[in-house]
This record gives structure tokens, C-alpha cells and sequence, in this order.
């Protein structure tokens, strides 16, 4: 049985203008000490499906579809059963580590509370324990930095301090969603290979969310690529990054400046911008935006077609696509 | 030889700290340090550095948007610095700024027109025809509609409304672009787009840019010369390809290293760089990089290095700029 | 999404409650004060001492006061009174706070530090005191408590239009108007002000009913309107007397003052949800 299984999970927002339907049948498998990273644009559903597996999701937020961690369903648990789960099996970090540490608690405090919450140690046991954390996650001078408040630390040491919080209660599952988008470049290589270390010591699991290609290509296993609420390629990193399928996917990453590319060529685009979840294409989400698109696209929602193992790639066209690749499809 | 259109001379700006108490010593953000460079007509010139290191500080300047300490900027041959807000008004209409955010550079109460139209207030007044017809014209260069003038921006998704920041900014046809960071809030499909827009609008229009990015990449795709910055000064700069391809100053070289490459696969060998960026309040001996440098070394704690060419155009600040180019080319 | 803007904004106004009952309420006083210009139940000015303290009746729906005169068609022609204060004093404050408070928003420095260090001196008086204080010096009267108000509220407005201000100053538009040679003034005329207008108008709304009830007791203790103007605050400075034995004097204008407030704090609630786009974007 895997760690984590979601079966057609579906997430969808009511909002003014009607429903947003922000995540569409959704499947994972995610085995113990695995990596997952699932990249997109803004707009894919990648959050929302974060904030669904934690339970976290706004209030106008309704689910469907099962989330099963050691077979057991998320989605029917109650809120404070979900308590018990969110921080102590499953912990998340995100984005902006400025705003997810309250600025008037110190942040040696705020360690601690999970550590008192869920592990029930004693206070003097947990300021302890807060000041190993904040060892383990590489922040110089813990005994000292424990007492400071979250606006004295630099932001890749706020970050460091989320991810201690997440590690607090060693969680079988690490959610990290854009972890690094705030964090410059020499910042954010210190903070993955931190995430990394921590992942392989600890034996936990990680997701990784980032619309960062180059990101995901160095840190993960496994790759979901969504696109407008849906999967639309999944597979092992290397299988995915070798042959780059799915016209969507091809897309991405041909519009990407890569360093070592100079400037003689000439950045491919995708037209159009991302779908509205509330208007959504009946057929293939990219539909609007597919070099490939045919009427059928438009009208019946493509199948996941296994390319090699486990390489999935959800399209009509698939012939075609593969045999786009590498000269452009979108000329 | 082509001309100047803008030729920064040794700009130093210190931003004075709130004072700790009333007899305490004023403190200073060491912003800029005495940054020079200049930029050929038809030009892009990129300047980057991590958060902190003086380049939006320097865009503002060269914009004459903050008072200056001391130094130059020359625009088109013109003193810029110690000029009037009055004095400048007219001269406004050669030098153009594109801002990061898509959604806090636009009005939310203007609509697409007055917004476009803005700069001409620089000019003085035009007839209500001319007005209409030049803003239908930028209107259509950067790919949005004429018709579009009645909306607001509300209405438009972050890439359309960078579009209509560059319709504003090349609406009296300046000789520069300051652009600060103008795709980092984009999604990748769109900032491809963008960038190539940029491109093309340099193809037609010759203008020049000026162009701040923390994205290595972007910055090799569409710039003839870069600038890097390091706490308040250059440290290197040269043509694109010679310095991406041969850094001659430690903190290019882990710049370039860190930035995660989408086809790499999971196992880089690559110096990290420890640490973050300090030191932006205090004035001290020596390399500003000594801190985090691996290749640090006594005289550089003694010496501050000067920027000194290292091969025809190719500039770097750094004591073992032999050194370091001469590792690039056995590689 | 394009179309729907100026549609919505009625449908924004209907959906918030708070706008639809605060609105009526305040239409209604409105109504009254209009009405009792040309038409009131019975004379406001006719004192008939034998008709005193009539219980409401077909004739006198809420009865009569000490004089005689019909409590009904006093509290009506009271609405154009407390309507009249609570505009003239809400305009004082707003076009001289927000005049100053604009100012030192755009000039910042030491321009700033002396308005604001005035206005901070103005606040230390209570509202009250500092009526009590000009209507001392410059006489009891309608007139001289209208401008009392009105000063008390330009530091009030002088505040919330430079804390406002001061944060549309960072944005990068109108950074962006500055790259374009506008001066202080044109973007204070043509950025900051229709940025800010909307939290400007609902603390109008708030200042207004914060008026009204000032009027009615710088009345109730005599200094604000003089007889026999009619006015809620002076009609409880008349009942007060008569406390125990005619109570149900105080009542009706206490309920007038209780409606217009009440109604005037509900519409600029109200006004806060369908003026600001990002909270009606969520409901």
C-alpha cells in the first residue's frame, strides 16, 4: 500500500461568477521516501491540490475523490481529526516565510508549539528540542537566534525556520509549495539541497510544487505537469524531461530562456494566456491555446495513454506530439 | 561608433537609517557605491544581483526618480543628476521606466488610455487627435487592441497588463527603457512572449534598454552587455557571452552555477555559496565579498579590488580574475 | 467580466444588507427634513399652553410637549436641523482635513510633522470639551456649534487621508506618473485622491452620525440651537425636567437620534463592502 494514494480527487471553488472548478480528477501515488514535484503556471490547480491533501482548503471550497494515507480517507475525517494529522504526519511550507511566521511571537516559540502540541514534551523540554531544530536546518548560532523575531532573520533563515516548524514533529509527508520563488537564486540552492538532505535522513516523502522547471528537474522523482485543474503528463523525471510529450509540456518548456541558449535563437511562445477555471473547454483543458487542437480536443476530455512505464500523457494527438518533438511545435 | 544614450559615472546613493536614539551616530544602507557603465544607442545593457544589491536603487536613479548622493547619470549627453523636478519634465520624454508588478504599475480607477497616454504629460500639450492616434498606434505595437483604450485594468491578465506598462512607456518614443525586473511576476508562457516583444519592439524602434533582471537567463536572452552587482557595485561586466562564458569574478561563476537547469538531471557538482548578503550598512576594507567567497583570501580582506579589464571589454572586480577565467577555459 | 462592471454595481448594492437597511433609514430622514419644509402635521412654532402634554391621538400621533406643540412635526422640522449640521460640519472637516492631510502626504518632511503634530494636539481635547471650548468664545448658536463640529472633525480627516495617502504614495503607478514628469500636485488630483476617495466617503457617513449626536448635546446642555428652533438635542434638554413626569418626552427624540445614527453607521458600513472591489469580489 502507498503512503499516500489520491484518487480522482476534484477541488472546486463557488465563487460570484459560478463554480471554479480548480482541480479535476487528480490521481497520486506517492511511496515512502519519494519525491514528487508537480509543476505548472499559475492558475494549474498545484496549491489548491496542496491545500486539499492538507485539508486546508478556503471556505467556499468543496472536494470529491478520495485522499488515502495509509488507507485511510482524508477527505471524511473531521476537522479535528485533521488537527491531529496536519503538523504531526503531514506538514507543509510555503511560499512566503514573511507572512507564515506571526511577527510577534519569537520564532524559537514558534517551534515550539507543534513540539508541545503534538509530542506533548514539557516546556523546557521543547525549547530544547527547538534549539536542535534550528541546528538541524542549518541556522548559525541557535541558541541565540531562538529568541529572535521573525522580521531579524534574513528571509532564506525564515525559510530555514519553516522548514524546522514542518520538521518539528518528523512528518511522513513534506508539502512545499514554490518554496523557494521568494528566495534569490544562491538562497534557493541552499534551501533545496537542505530539503533534500532533510528528505533523505528522515525517510520522509516530499511533494514539491514550483512553476519552476529547472527546480523540479533536480529535486524530484516523480513529476505531475498540470494545466488548467488537470494532469495532463505525469512520470518518472527523467522519463518526462527526456521526452518532453504532451504539446503543453513542449510548450513549457521551449518557452523557458535556458542559460547556454545566447541570443541568437529565438524564445518559442504559447499563445493566449492560461484558461478561466470557471469557463472551462469541455474537452482538453489547452484546447484555446494547442497548436494540435482539433474538434474532438474541444469536445471529449482526453484519457491518460501510457507512453513507457509509467509515463502518462493525457492527449488526442499523441502521434503528432511525438513527433514534434524537438523541432517546435509551435512555429 | 554608435552613440551614448546613457553614461552612468561613479553614482553613489547611502540611504540614511532611522536614528536608534536621538545621540547615536547616523547609520547608512551602503546602496550604491560608485557604479559606472554606459550604453550604446540600440543597446540592452542587464544588470543583475541578488535582492539587495543596489540595482532597483540604481534604476530609480538613472530615472531621476530619488535624489542622488554623488556622481553622474548622462542622458543622451544630458546631466541628469542635480537637475530639478521642473528642469527635467521635458527631458522626460527620452527615458521611459517599465515597473516589476504588473498590478500595482497600473491605476486601478485609470482606464487603458489615460493610463497609455500618461507620459504625455512630459511633452506638453498635444491636440486630443494626436493624442487618440498615438495611443492606438503603441496600442497595436505591443499587440493589444485600439479598442482596448475604454477598459480597465481589471479586466486584463498579468501579461496584458505588462503589455500596457511597455504601450505607456514607449508612448513618446524614448531613445531608453529602464525596465526593473519587468517578467519575474509573469508566468513562463507569458514571459516569453513578453520578452520577445521586447525584442521586436528594439528591431523596429532601436531603442535601448536598460535592463534589471535577477534572472540569469532572461538576461542572457536579451542582452548585448551585462552588468553583475554585488553590494552596491559592479563586480563584473562585459559582453553577455564572454562573461557567461568565462566568469572572471567568484560570484558570477556561483550565480551562474545556482540557477537550476531544467535538463541537468538530479546530480550537479557545484560550489554553494554559504550564507547571505550582509554588510549593506557598514563600510569596511577590502572585498565586499570577502564573507562568502570561496576563494577568499588575506589581501582580499585588506585590498578592495578594483574593476579592471581582464580581456577586451571584459571587466571584473576581483584579485584572482586569472585565476578564475583560466579554471573556465580548462573546463 | 467586461460587461459586468457597471451592472454590478447595483447588484453589489443590493446584495449588502447593511447598505439597503442603513440606506432607507438615512432616504427617510432625508424624506422627513424635505417634507417638514412645506408640510408639517401641526405648527412647530405656535405655542398653545392648554394643549400641553397630549397623549398621541388621531390629531397628534406623539402626542404634544411642555408648549403645547405637536412632537411629531417637532422632530421632523429636528431633521433638517441635525441634517443641515451634519453636512456643514462633515464639509468643513473633509475639504480642510483632507486639504492638510493631502499636503503633508505630498510633502512629507517637516510639513508633514507640524500637521500632524497639530492635529495630534487637537485630538488630546475630547470632542466635547473642544465644542464647549469654541462655542464658548464665539457664543452659543446654531451657527457657531455647526463650526465647532466642523473643526473637531478636520484632524479626523486630516489623519485618515495621510495614513491612506502616504500608502498609495508607494505604489508603482504612482511611481510611474512621477517617471512621467507629473508633479505633486497633478498625481495628489489625479492618483492619490480618486484612490482614497472610497474610505474617505465611508468615514464621512461615520462623521456625519458622530455630528448629529454632537449637535444634539451641545443642544441638550444649551449652547448648540437656540429656541425656538426645534432640534432633537434641545427637545431632551426639555424633557429632561419632566423625567418622571412626562417620560415618554424623552423617548421620542432619543429614538430620532438613536434612528439616525444607527442608520448613518449602517450605510457607511455598507459603503465599505460595495465601494472596495476586493471584498465584494470575494462574497
Amino acid at each position: 500500500m502507498a503512503l499516500l494514494e489520491v484518487k480522482e480527487l476534484d477541488v472546486s471553488l463557488s465563487t460570484a461568477m459560478g463554480p471554479a472548478r480548480a482541480v479535476r480528477n487528480l490521481d497520486i501515488i506517492l511511496e515512502k521516501g519519494q519525491t514528487l514535484g508537480i509543476v505548472g503556471e499559475s492558475g494549474c490547480g498545484k496549491s489548491m491540490t496542496a491545500l486539499a491533501l492538507m485539508g486546508l482548503l478556503p471556505e467556499n471550497g468543496t472536494t470529491s475523490g478520495e485522499i488515502l494515507m495509509n488507507g485511510e480517507d482524508l477527505l471524511v475525517k473531521s476537522e479535528k481529526e485533521m488537527c491531529k494529522i496536519r503538523g504531526n504526519r503531514m506538514a507543509m511550507i510555503f511560499q512566503e516565510p514573511m507572512t507564515s511566521l506571526n511577527p510577534v511571537h519569537t520564532v524559537g516559540r514558534q517551534i515550539m508549539e507543534p513540539l508541545r502540541l503534538h509530542r506533548g514534551l514539557s516546556k523546557k523540554d521543547a525549547f530544547t528540542e527547538a534549539v536542535n531544530l534550528m541546528e538541524r536546518v542549518g541556522i548559525p548560532n541557535p541558541s541565540e537566534r531562538v529568541r529572535n523575531y521573525p522580521h531579524q532573520l534574513s528571509g532564506g533563515q525564515r525559510q530555514r525556520v519553516m522548514i524546522a516548524i514542518a520538521l518539528s514533529c518528523s512528518p511522513d509527508i513534506l508539502i512545499a509549495d514554490e518554496p523557494t520563488t521568494a528566495l534569490d537564486v544562491t538562497i534557493q540552492d541552499q534551501i533545496l539541497e537542505l530539503i533534500q538532505n532533510l528528505v533523505k535522513e528522515e525517510g520522509m516523502s516530499l511533494i514539491l510544487i514550483s512553476h519552476d522547471l529547472g527546480v523540479i528537474a533536480e529535486n524530484t522523482d516523480k513529476v505531475l505537469v498540470m494545466y488548467g485543474g488537470t494532469v495532463v503528463e505525469s512520470g518518472a523525471t527523467d522519463q518526462i524531461f527526456g521526452n518532453l510529450t504532451h504539446p503543453y509540456t513542449q510548450g513549457l518548456f521551449a518557452a523557458m530562456p535556458k542559460l547556454g541558449m545566447g541570443r541568437n535563437g529565438r524564445l518559442t511562445t504559447i499563445p493566449g494566456t492560461v484558461p478561466d477555471l470557471i469557463n472551462l473547454p469541455t474537452g482538453c483543458t489547452f484546447t484555446d491555446r494547442c497548436p494540435l487542437a482539433t474538434s474532438e480536443c474541444r469536445n471529449t476530455v482526453p484519457v491518460a495513454f501510457s507512453l513507457e512505464a509509467a509515463h502518462k500523457v493525457s492527449c488526442h494527438h499523441l502521434d503528432q506530439a511525438i513527433e514534434a518533438r524537438g523541432e517546435g511545435l509551435y512555429k | 561608433m554608435s552613440k551614448t544614450v546613457l553614461k552612468v559615472t561613479d553614482l553613489v546613493r547611502h540611504y540614511p537609517l532611522p536614528k536608534e536614539s536621538l545621540f547615536a551616530a547616523p547609520k547608512f544602507v551602503y546602496a550604491l557605491n560608485g557604479v559606472s557603465f554606459e550604453i550604446k544607442e540600440g543597446k540592452s545593457f542587464g544588470i543583475v544581483g541578488e535582492s539587495g544589491c543596489g540595482k532597483s536603487t540604481l534604476a530609480r536613479n538613472v530615472m531621476a526618480l530619488e535624489e542622488t548622493d554623488s556622481g553622474s547619470v548622462q542622458i543622451l549627453g544630458e546631466e541628469v543628476v542635480g537637475k530639478s523636478f521642473n528642469e527635467l519634465r521635458p527631458l522626460r520624454q527620452h527615458f521611459q521606466m517599465v515597473f516589476q508588478d504588473p498590478y500595482g504599475s497600473l491605476d486601478p480607477h485609470h482606464n487603458v488610455g489615460r493610463i497609455v497616454a500618461e507620459p504625455l504629460a512630459a511633452i506638453g500639450n498635444l491636440p486630443k487627435r494626436e493624442k487618440e492616434e498615438r495611443v492606438a498606434e503603441v496600442l497595436s505595437s505591443v499587440g493589444l487592441k485600439p479598442t482596448d483604450v475604454g477598459k480597465y485594468p481589471h479586466e486584463f491578465s498579468g501579461g496584458q497588463r505588462q503589455r500596457i506598462a511597455i504601450a505607456r512607456a514607449l508612448i513618446t518614443r524614448p531613445e531608453l527603457i529602464v525596465a526593473d525586473e519587468p517578467v519575474s511576476a509573469l508566468d513562463v508562457s507569458v514571459q516569453a512572449q513578453v520578452l520577445n516583444l521586447l525584442r521586436d519592439l528594439q528591431d523596429s524602434f532601436g531603442v535601448t534598454y536598460m535592463f534589471i533582471s535577477h534572472d540569469l537567463a532572461v538576461v542572457e536572452y536579451l542582452c548585448d552587455e551585462v552588468a553583475v552587482m554585488y553590494l552596491g557595485s559592479i563586480v563584473e561586466k562585459g559582453r553577455t557571452e564572454d562573461l557567461f562564458a568565462a566568469p572572471a569574478h567568484p560570484y558570477t561563476g556561483i550565480l551562474l552555477d545556482a540557477v537550476p537547469k531544467p535538463a541537468a538531471g538530479k546530480k550537479r557538482d557545484r560550489i554553494r555559496l554559504s550564507g547571505s548578503v550582509t554588510g549593506q550598512t557598514e563600510k569596511r576594507n577590502g572585498c565586499a565579498f570577502q564573507d562568502r567567497c570561496p576563494m577568499v583570501d588575506d589581501r582580499c580582506k585588506r585590498e578592495t579590488p578594483m574593476l579592471k579589464e581582464v580581456s577586451p571589454d571584459h571587466f571584473a572586480a576581483c584579485h584572482f580574475s586569472k585565476e578564475m577565467m583560466a579554471r573556465a577555459a580548462s573546463v | 467580466m467586461s460587461s459586468s462592471s457597471s451592472q454590478s454595481f447595483f447588484a453589489r448594492c443590493t446584495r449588502s444588507r447593511s447598505f439597503v437597511v442603513g440606506g432607507t433609514i438615512t432616504a427617510f430622514l432625508l424624506l422627513c427634513a424635505v417634507v417638514s419644509l412645506v408640510w408639517t402635521p401641526g405648527e412647530v412654532y405656535d405655542i398653545s399652553i392648554k394643549n400641553r402634554f397630549l397623549l398621541p391621538s388621531a390629531e397628534h400621533w406623539f402626542g404634544t410637549d411642555l408648549f403645547g406643540r405637536d412632537i411629531l412635526s417637532l422632530l421632523m422640522a429636528g431633521t433638517q436641523n441635525s441634517i443641515t449640521v451634519g453636512v456643514v460640519a462633515v464639509s468643513i472637516g473633509l475639504f480642510a482635513g483632507v486639504g492638510l492631510g493631502l499636503i503633508a502626504s505630498a510633502r512629507r518632511g517637516w510639513t508633514e510633522e507640524l500637521i500632524m503634530r497639530f492635529s495630534d494636539f487637537s485630538f488630546a481635547f475630547p470632542a466635547i470639551l473642544s465644542a464647549i471650548m469654541i462655542t464658548a468664545i464665539l457664543g452659543p448658536g446654531g451657527v457657531n456649534s455647526i463650526i465647532a463640529i466642523g473643526i473637531y472633525n478636520v484632524p479626523v480627516f486630516a489623519r485618515i487621508t495621510r495614513g491612506t495617502a502616504n500608502a498609495i504614495w508607494t505604489r508603482e503607478y504612482v511611481m510611474a506618473a512621477r517617471a512621467s514628469g507629473k508633479g505633486k500636485f497633478r498625481i495628489t488630483m489625479e492618483h492619490v485622491l480618486p484612490n482614497i476617495l472610497s474610505i474617505l466617503i465611508v468615514q464621512a457617513t461615520i462623521q456625519f452620525a458622530i455630528a448629529i449626536l454632537a449637535e444634539a448635546a451641545l443642544s441638550y446642555l444649551g449652547l448648540g440651537t437656540q429656541p425656538p428652533h426645534p432640534s432633537w438635542g434641545r427637545m431632551l434638554n426639555e424633557a429632561q425636567t419632566l423625567m418622571f413626569l412626562q417620560p415618554m418626552q424623552a423617548v421620542y427624540p432619543g429614538a430620532a437620534i438613536a434612528l439616525a445614527v444607527f442608520g448613518l453607521n449602517l450605510l457607511g458600513d455598507g459603503l465599505r463592502d460595495v465601494l472596495d472591489p476586493r471584498l465584494s469580489r470575494k462574497r
